[in-house]
């Protein structure tokens, strides 16, 4: 109790200080937040794309139903594989009567339906790789009523290419970005301790105990560094709300990255108050 | 005041340094081979010209560091074997007054008393009664509620020695304590510092102003040059007591004999 009333007592004696300790926390974590989002919306964007990855396997006519439906349940079985939709060539008429409108005198004359049968694979997620894609198209191949198996062998491997560029990117400009908002929350919260730096080496004079010392800044820290995570919160929803109603529908993070977020700011500022104490209490001894 | 002291240190020393010298990396010897003792309830002035190596002494004798060669021992405590965790407890034993006050300017007179009692832990109800009693002991019971800027220069060292006073120390370590005080209120000081001796706390004042050493020729003196004991005026006598109102109880052996424990010993309190 002594060290949160502390804690407050020192956040209102100093507001100024408080509040550019808050701002510059949040400023950095907004940096991380607008990363993040981005990220999230890229991540999002691929593997919508990637749900398409699909290998077709068109059929000979004349394959009996009854092998077509074991070979269904076989594909399905595969651990690649997330679904499989068997088009009869009848139902194949009819979605490309209705994809190509342009066309559908030409396919309501016809005399004798052109089109195969296929079945549809859809892979799960994990597995929409070049290497799992061309290992179930192999596959499919194998069967000997299988006419063509076709996956769009480029666009796979570009979708790949671009999620590895994705993610190095990721890695790297967010570490850069925790890096810099783990300086500033360092920085901030080390500001506030200097400025109290006399306080601290009087109660060392006087006999108080270094856990009692520290814990007061300990919790000023975890609340700068709650405030400065609620703070970056708020602008990133601003920006995002913003960007969503003027310029291009953007999808929200998810809680758990919110919460983690706010939460690991926190224990940030704990544990950058902890160390600034730690190196201001060094300082006062040659023990 | 007197219920607030606590008993005898070893032997009746409360400060031993034994062939005490302090080298820093940079600028070199601040101490050689200095040795004396201060007893419980001794009143000694510590003087020598600035750099002569007083307040290293002083910081010795608080831990704030720790000798190059040689021993320093504080009651219980012993230089050589005392641990980080246990200084808080060693500076309960030792107050500290300082040229400057130092003194947090955000709280009150008696706030400022009262921060190192809930520091070192007493309940509301007591730090409530001892800071009545410590700005009644040092004459600012009236003065409070007054911040530190309300306060002139005297009486802001007085609100120093109550917070000083507050752990119930065995030695009163004084540094200048009278360095920015007009002669009025230094003196006033020194008569506050000379009171809480005759309760039995040991008082090391360190000074060099020569007025006072001048007009109290009657207290033990300590001097220091380039960081050597080059005078002690106990030494110089052949009996007991070395100071006014300090000096062994009868039976206890002599200040000046030279210290014969090798080992820390027991607790004084």
């Amino acid at each position: 109790m002594r060290a949160l009333r502390e804690a407050l007592a020192s956040l209102r004696r100093a507001p100024l200080l408080g509040v550019l300790s808050v701002t510059s926390i949040g400023l950095g974590l907004f940096i991380l937040g607008l990363f993040g989002l981005t990220a999230y919306n890229i991540e999002l964007a691929l593997s919508h794309v990637e749900e398409q990855v699909q290998v077709v396997a068109y059929l000979r006519d004349g394959t009996s139903q009854n092998r077509i439906d074991v070979v269904k349940r076989e594909v399905g079985s595969f651990p690649e594989v997330s679904s499989v939709r068997y088009i009869s060539k009848v139902e194949a008429l009819h979605d490309a009567s209705q994809e190509l409108t342009e066309f559908s005198d030409v396919f309501s004359n016809l005399e004798v339906n052109p089109l195969p049968a296929s079945l549809e694979v859809s892979l799960a997620p994990g597995y929409r790789k070049p290497e799992a894609v061309r290992r179930v198209a192999e596959r499919l191949r194998s069967y000997d009523f299988v006419d063509d198996v076709r996956y769009g062998r480029d666009w796979v491997q570009r979708i790949f290419s671009l999620r590895r560029i994705a993610g190095v990117a990721s890695l790297v400009l967010g570490g850069a970005f925790a890096l810099v908002a783990v300086l500033l929350v360092g920085t901030a919260v080390r500001m506030a301790i200097l400025a109290r730096s006399e306080e601290i080496a009087i109660m060392q004079t006087i006999g108080a105990t270094e856990s009692y010392i520290r814990r007061p800044f300990l919790l000023e820290g975890l609340v700068t560094g709650l405030a400065g995570g609620i703070l970056a919160f708020v602008l990133t929803w601003g920006i995002w709300r913003v960007v969503n109603a003027s310029l291009l529908s953007v999808s929200w993070m998810p809680d758990l990255w919110i919460v983690g977020g706010v939460a690991a700011a926190a224990v940030l500022g704990m544990l950058a108050a902890g160390r600034a104490v730690r190196k201001e209490l060094r300082g006062l001894y040659d023990l | 005041m007197r219920a607030l002291l606590r008993g005898p240190a070893d032997g009746g020393r409360v400060i031993r340094f034994e062939a005490v010298t302090k080298r820093y990396p940079r600028t070199g010897a601040a101490l050689d081979e200095v040795t004396f003792h201060l007893r419980k309830g001794e009143f000694a002035f510590l003087t020598g010209p600035s750099g002569a190596g007083k307040t290293t002494v002083l910081q010795l004798i608080h831990m704030h560091t720790v000798p190059t060669e040689g021993r320093v021992r504080v009651s219980r405590f012993s230089s050589d074997s005392i641990r980080r965790r246990d200084v808080p407890q060693l500076r309960r034993r030792v107050g500290y007054v300082f040229q400057d006050f130092r003194l947090l300017e955000r709280l009150t007179a008696a706030e400022n008393v009262a921060f190192v009692l809930q520091a070192t832990g007493t309940s509301p109800r007591k730090t409530r009664q001892k800071v009545q009693q410590l700005l009644g002991h040092v004459g600012l019971a009236a003065k409070a509620r007054s911040h530190p800027s309300e306060l002139s220069g005297g009486e802001r060292q007085r609100v120093a020695i109550a917070r000083a006073l507050a752990t119930d120390p065995l030695v009163l370590l004084a540094d200048e304590p009278t360095g920015n005080l007009d002669r009025r209120a230094a003196d006033g000081v020194f008569d506050l510092l000379r009171r809480i001796n005759d309760l039995g706390m040991a008082v090391l004042f360190a000074t060099h102003d020569a007025e006072l050493l001048h007009r109290h020729r009657n207290v033990r003196v300590l001097e220091l040059e380039h960081g050597r004991l080059v005078y002690d005026s106990a030494a110089e006598e052949t009996a007991p007591p070395p100071g006014p109102s300090g000096g062994p109880s009868p039976g206890e052996p002599s200040s000046d004999a030279p210290p014969a424990e090798t080992s820390a010993a027991g607790d004084a309190g």
